[in-house]
Parts: C-alpha cells; structure tokens; sequence
C-alpha cells in the first residue's frame, strides 16, 4: 500500500487539483445532488414542482404499511438469487475462451461477444417482448417445434398446476404463474458481454507457470477451475455480484415495458423501483416516491456490504 | 511524406468523431442563432398524435399560420404516449415546458391548476380568426360541437384549462372482403345478438382450415370495445347512483361506494363482467401481454377480422392495409337479450363525446400570448378545416363539415347516457388492481368469481387511498388560489372593480370545491368508522 504524503507536499502540486475540479463538480451536480435531493424530500408531501409540505417522518412510516413495496421486495429477492445462477454462463464462457490456444480465435470469439453490444438496450427488450407473444412469438414456436410443449403439458397434468395446455398457447406475460420464469429466462443464454470480459481479465492474469504446475500434479480440466481459475478471479466475480445486485434492485425497466406500471398480472412482476415510478409518475407522490428510494439505497448499501464481507477473495 | 496504412485506419474512428462533433457544433449554433433573433417567435407545442396524417395536418396548419405571421416559427414536439408522462412532468416540474402542451397523459386537477393558465376569460370573447365568418361575434366557447363543456379543469376545477382541436369517437373496424368471405354477408352487425353471429362464423371457418382471430386484441385495444360493452351493461345502475344527474362517465359510483349504495355484487357489475369475459373469448390468447402495434398488424396482415379502436386510427390503417377497411359503432346487447337485456337502456349517445386533442397554455411558457394566438387559430373556422382536411380527424369547431372519408366516425347525438366501467370508479389504486386482476376474468379457465376473489377484498382498501389522494390534492388545488383571490382583492382596493368582481368569482368556485371536498372527506370518515366497526 502507498504511503499518505503530507499536506504540505500535496499542496505543492496544487495546480493538479484544478484539473480535477470539473469533474468533481459534474459528479456532484449530476450525481450526489439529486441524490441529496432525494433525501431531502422523503421528508415532504411533494408531487412535483416548488409546492410541498413537511411532513417529518410519515413517508417512512406509510412505508411500513406498503404491503405492495415490501411483496415487491420478496420478488426482487428471488431475481437477485436466479441472477447469481445467470453469471455461471459468462464464467464458463470466459473459461473456454481463455483456454483456447489460438491467440487470433481468442481474438474473434472477443469480438463476437461485444458485437451485440451495439444494439441499444431498448431493442434487446423489444425483441425479447416478442419472443413472449404467445401467438407468433419465437419461444412458444421453439416448445412446439421440439416437442417440449407436450411434455410441459404433462408434468403440468400431473402436479395440476393448470398453466400448460394442450392447443393453447402459453401466456408467457399474463399469467401470473408464469410471470417470475419469464423474468428469470430474459437474457438467455444469459452470457453478458461485459461480465465475460471482466472474467477474462482476471484470466489472463494468472501465470502459466500456475497451469504447467498443476498439470504435473495431475488436475484435469475441471480441478484446474475448481482449485486455480475459480479462486482466482473471485475479486472479478465479487465486482458482478455488486454490479448485478445494484442493476437488478434498481432497475424496473424490463418489468415497465413487458408488463406495464401496474406490475402485470396480480402484481406478480412489480419490484421495488418500478413501484417508486408508479408512485411518483402515476400516483404523482413524489415524496413517498423519494423514500421509497431512500430504502432501496440503504437494501443496495447493506447487499453490497455483506457481499463484500462474505465473498472470499483468495490473493 | 510515406504512406501509412495503420496510422491511416487508426485516424479514421478520430476522424469520424470530429465530422460528427463538428456537425452537431453547426447545427446547435444555427438553431442558437434562430433562438437569439429576437424578431422571431418561435412556439413550441407538444402532444403524442403520432398517427398517420395528424403530424403533417398540424404543420399544414402551422404553416399557413406562418403565412400570416411572418416572424413567427412553430415547432412540433411529438412524444410517444408511453413516455409521454414522464417526459411532461420532468419538463413541467423543471420549469421548462413548451407554450402548449396536449393534456391528457400525466395531467392531474393538481398540475392543471399548478402548471397551466386558466382561459376562462379568453374562451368568452370572440376568436380573431373567425372574423368575416359566420362565427365572427360567437364567443371562442360557443364555437365548439360540444361548447367546452368536456374542457379540461371544468368539473373540478371550474376553470377552462384545456382547448380541443378535435373529437374523438370509437369504432369497430372490420376487414370488409374478409368480413364477406367468412360470413357470406356484406352486411355487419347492428347488435351483440348478431356480432355473436360473427363470432360463430369465424369458428367455422376456422374449423374449414382457416386461421382467424375475431378481434385484434391488445391491451390498449381490446379495453375499448370492452369498456363500451361494460358501460352498456351499467347504464340503469349508473342512472340509479347519479342523483345529482350529472351523467358523467364513471362519475357516479365514487360517492356512492362510501355511502353503501354501490358496491360490486350488483347483478349489473356481474353481467358486465360476464359480457367482458365473452368478448375476450374471442381475442388472442394472452392478448393482456400484447400492445397497440401487435394488434394492428395483426388486422393488417389478415390475421384478425376486426379490431376496436379510434376515429384516430382511420388513417393508419387505411394506409396500412390492403384491403378494404369499413367502421361500425359497437354492437351493443339489445333489451330483448336474454342473458344482458336487463341492465341496459339502449344504443348510447355520443353527445356527451368530448373535445380531443386538448392543448394546455403552460405557465412557464416562453411566448404565451403567441402561443395563445396560434391555439385561437387552429381552433377557427380555417385553422380547424385544415387540420380535419389533412389528418382525416373530426373537427371540433361547429361550421367545419366533417370530412367525407371520416363521416362513419361523426358522433350520433341520439342514444342513452351511457354507463361506467370498473377500472375508472377510482383514481389510481383501483386501475392498478383492476389490471393486477384482469387476466382472471378473461383466462379460459378464469370467471367472474375468479376475478371477485381477487379484486373485490382490494378494492375498498384502493377506495379510501384514491378517495384520501382525490381530497388531499383538490383541497390543496384550491388552496393554492388564495394568492390569486388576495392580489385581486388588492387590485380592488386600489379601486380596480373588475378585480372585485373576479375575486368573488373566484371566493364562490373555491367554496363550491370546498364543500364538495369536505363532503367527501366527511363519506370517507363514516366509511372508515363503519369498517372498523366491522371489523
């Protein structure tokens, strides 16, 4: 770790600082300031605009009541746990490309990953929406075409959980039964572009030496990930789990657009940050809005915190 | 100096970005520099008409505007309606909106009042343009099919906040060709009795080896068909509930919900229900998950022999289709039916349809009496002939003929009043748990119990938060008048009598409000007192 040099010795270099002040101020204008803001006004009955009424506390106190906030939270947790199952593929991927020999294939294999990259988000969700369509969507062709439809219809059948049916189409968005799996299946096969690359920087760090010792041990393939690769890029992979925690308890996006502010059928996909836009932009209560998001800083806070905590990073 | 190939390609991303840049540089300093003319006026209005034909109609009229006015320029700002809200209460609450603004998405009776200029006292004074016309004396109001009597902020807020620049009316459009082919009649149907008809046919068609959905459903169209038929169904009960006879839409059942004489085991909510669930039986599976798009190129591309939707829509889909497309009123259940004749008065009248396309003036506008101007004349004789005449949309000022290719779409004065449908006895609360609950009533294996149990023990608790939301906000509405009724008595001391006189105006609006607020208030206590004994 570097040593703190003196304030005296900082000043010196004062000149330096003064680059620094534009970004400073752009990172407090455009970041910290509405997010101070937001505190501040968890405190008021605000809809909006320069009219508002303190309130103290009441914000927080109604979140306490909130049965649709604290249910939106119950499904937030299941995606967060399903979205850690999503990061295996981007290790795996990032493993097989690792081990390939060819520098040049690595090469392509790189660039085939962040090629999609260029599709603006808003496009991935519309194609996705349409993959939902029960009538002419890809997903229900798929179930069909490879016979999968019919063995869903008879595990259904036989839990009686009466959401396949024969000669019916599946209700990917407007069953609620189905509404989470929908959810959880977004994004497959769920390799990331940028997770893959993160990994594989941690990857490419690792010495050969590490790999020829291992194999003169005797590990085969999956020891050498188990035991080498695995713990070795655990500080990337604790970096996705933050970055994946953050995205998934903020972002409402997906839900908006497939299901509507409402949350889709029984609620069944409303989630935290959706239901703070439903507040403020239906409701037009910014203020509880606000709070809403106070709470969800400090779930954010406290995840990010055990996970830094508990997830081991071997040196 | 030597050739080099990588430090050629290496520089053309660089270059690039540059072009790019420099572009954009450009094109900011000459709209900067069109800005800074101060001879120019420039008029912003926004609105979410992105339908064949309204953008060009509005520019059509905005330039023959121009002609007149040479210093002035008029900008279009078209958002898509599904972030339309958002879009107008980030610019609303930033104090940066554009001189007008379409009210509808995103307005409330709070930000009408907070963001808008009342135009009571313009809308009593003739419109400048109608000069030389038959209209030249009438009051801008009285110029109006429906004499503003739907304008935005009138029922709450007494106040005009809102000018239409056309109507709207709903249709069920069919695919005519396809309509004989699957039917073998030319002629559509008139009744529920004979669109039941329709629905048979399409089976057997179906069963012959075709692949036909009845109706394009989607979860923007399908509500429009089912709301009509809804409100078809509790048109008696709306007349039962209404006792101030105020023969609103929707407007009834919310006092009546607190006083206990509304609640939703009505045989009437029930057969409504019931006739919901059968006309979703003949939309797409699934339909809830589908949007606006889905449907419509399901009618254009054949799949779907009719689709319920707009007058607005009549464009896009003659443009879009290959086919003949013809209109109908909704084909309502007759009071001879058996099952739904009990609940219904009749064919509903369409005169209660109101102006559409509402523009706002905004307060924090750059340009209002331009603005203002601009509005007056879109909403002339001339201004409204041509935006009728481009955009196939009905006009809505009383001397403008209703364009031939449009006149299915006039509105038919003669009918009943028509009733309520669920999802808008509330304010917000109540539409989100009528959606939560939707898909129970309309699955193949959902009902109307199936859609009770879930929607009824939420729907008192959704009540009382939209009722509590509905008070605080009007009285909060009214209160910010204050300030005005001060300055206009002290506009009266200073000896300016007009001033007195609009205070007074003003004093008897906000007592009305009030009373009706506190009234309200006074429901919702007894309400919550009955409940708790209840419980």
């Amino acid at each position: 770790m570097s040593r703190p040099i003196s304030i005296r010795k900082a000043l010196l270099e004062w000149r330096l600082y003064l680059f620094i002040i534009p970004s400073i101020l752009f990172v407090g204008t455009f970041s910290y300031f509405p997010a101070i803001s937001a505190v501040y006004h968890s405190f008021f009955d605000w809809q909006g605009g320069d009219s508002k009424q303190f309130i103290g506390l009441a914000n927080f106190k109604k979140i306490g009541g909130d049965t649709v906030l604290w249910a939106s939270f119950g499904t937030i947790g299941i995606l967060v746990v399903a979205n850690v199952f999503k990061l295996i593929p981007s290790i795996l991927m990032a493993v097989l490309i690792h081990r390939l020999k060819s520098d040049k294939w690595q090469y392509w294999y790189r660039v085939l990953l962040v090629v999609p990259m260029i599709v603006p988000g808003l496009v991935t969700l519309f194609i996705w929406k349409f993959f939902f369509d029960p009538n002419i969507g890809v997903l229900n062709q798929v179930l069909d075409a490879t016979g999968l439809k019919s063995l869903l219809v008879m595990v259904d059948s036989f839990f009686k959980w009466g959401i396949f049916q024969d000669g019916m189409p599946v209700a990917w968005l407007s069953d609620p039964n189905l509404i989470l799996p929908s959810l959880i299946i977004w994004g497959f096969p769920w390799i990331g572009a940028v997770g893959v690359l993160i990994y594989l920087s941690g990857l490419q760090a690792i010495g050969t030496e590490i790999y020829e010792a291992a194999e003169l041990d005797g590990a085969g393939s999956w020891q050498q990930f188990l035991h080498i690769e695995f713990p070795l890029i655990m500080t990337q992979v604790r970096l996705s789990l933050v970055l994946m925690i953050i995205g998934t308890l903020q972002g409402f996006g997906l839900q908006m657009l497939l299901l509507g502010t409402s949350g889709g059928p029984e609620g069944r996909g409303m989630v935290p940050g959706l239901w703070m836009f439903n507040k403020a932009f239906v409701a037009g209560e910014f203020g509880y809005a606000c709070a809403v998001g106070i709470l969800l800083f400090v779930f954010i806070l406290g995840l990010t915190y055990l996970n830094n905590k508990y997830v081991r990073v071997d040196k | 100096m030597k050739w080099d190939r990588e430090k050629f390609l290496n520089s053309i991303g660089f270059l690039l970005l540059a072009a790019c840049f420099a572009y954009s540089l450009v094109k900011i300093a000459q709209r900067r520099s069109a800005e800074q003319d101060k001879s120019v006026t420039t008029i912003r209005f926004a609105h979410w008409q992105l339908e064949a034909g309204t953008k060009a109609a509005l520019d059509a009229v905005a330039a023959e505007y121009i002609k007149k006015h040479p210093k002035v320029k008029i900008d279009q700002i078209l958002i898509p309606e599904r972030v339309f809200a958002t879009w107008l209460t980030t610019r609303l609450v930033g104090g940066n909106p554009p001189d007008l603004v379409a009210l509808g998405f995103g307005i409330t009776d709070d930000r009408m009042a907070r963001y808008f200029t009342p135009l009571s006292e313009e809308v009593v004074k003739p419109n400048p343009h109608n000069a030389g016309t038959a209209l030249e004396d009438v009051p801008w109001r009285d110029t109006f099919i429906d004499g503003l009597a739907s304008a935005p902020g009138l029922f709450n807020l007494f106040e005009y906040y809102g000018i239409p620049c056309s109507m709207v009316t709903t249709r069920l459009y069919y695919n005519a060709p396809l309509f004989e082919k699957v039917t073998g009649s030319k002629v559509p149907p008139a009744t529920y009795e004979e669109l039941t008809e329709v629905f048979e046919a399409v089976r057997v068609y179906n069963e012959k080896g075709g692949n036909l959905v009845a109706i394009a459903g989607s979860k923007y169209n399908s509500p429009v068909l089912m709301n009509a038929l809804f409100a078809a169904q509790t048109q008696k009960l709306n007349l039962e509930l209404d006792r101030r006879r105020v023969m609103r839409f929707a407007g009834a059942p919310y006092p009546a919900f607190f006083d206990g004489s509304f609640d939703l085991f009505s045989p009437a909510i029930r057969s409504a229900l019931e006739l919901s669930r059968e006309i979703g039986k003949n939309m797409p599976q699934g339909f809830l998950s589908l949007a606006r798009e889905d449907a419509t190129f399901s009618f254009v591309q054949q799949r779907s022999l009719m689709i319920a939707t707009g007058s607005w829509d009549v464009q896009s889909l003659r443009q879009e289709s290959s086919f003949e497309v013809a209109a109908i009123r909704f084909p309502l259940p007759s009071r001879q039916n058996p099952q739904y004749g009990a609940y219904t008065l009749g064919p509903g009248s369409e005169a209660e349809t109101g102006g559409a396309v509402n523009f706002g003036l905004t307060r924090d506008a750059p340009n209002p009496e331009a603005a203002l101007d601009f509005l007056k004349y879109l909403t002339s004789i001339e201004g409204n002939r041509i935006f009728s005449e481009k955009s196939n949309w009905l006009p809505s000022i009383v001397s403008v003929p209703v364009p031939e290719a449009i006149a299915p779409f006039a509105p038919v004065s003669e009918g009943y009043p028509s009733g309520f449908i669920l999802e808008w006895t509330g304010g917000p609360e109540v539409k989100r748990i009528y959606e939560n609950a939707f898909h129970r009533l309309v699955r193949p294996d959902g009902g109307v119990d199936q859609f009770l149990e879930y929607f009824e023990p939420r729907y008192a608790q959704a009540m009382v938060l939209d009722m509590e939301l509905t008070i605080k906000n009007g009285l909060r509405t009214l209160s910010m008048q204050d300030t005005t009724w001060i300055a206009l008595r002290a506009l009266e001391q200073g000896g300016d009598p007009r001033s007195g006189a609009k205070a007074a105006s003003l004093q008897e609006v906000q007592a009305i409000g009030e009373n009706s607020y506190y009234s309200r208030r006074y429901d919702l206590d007894e309400f919550e007192k009955k409940r708790k004994t209840a419980k």
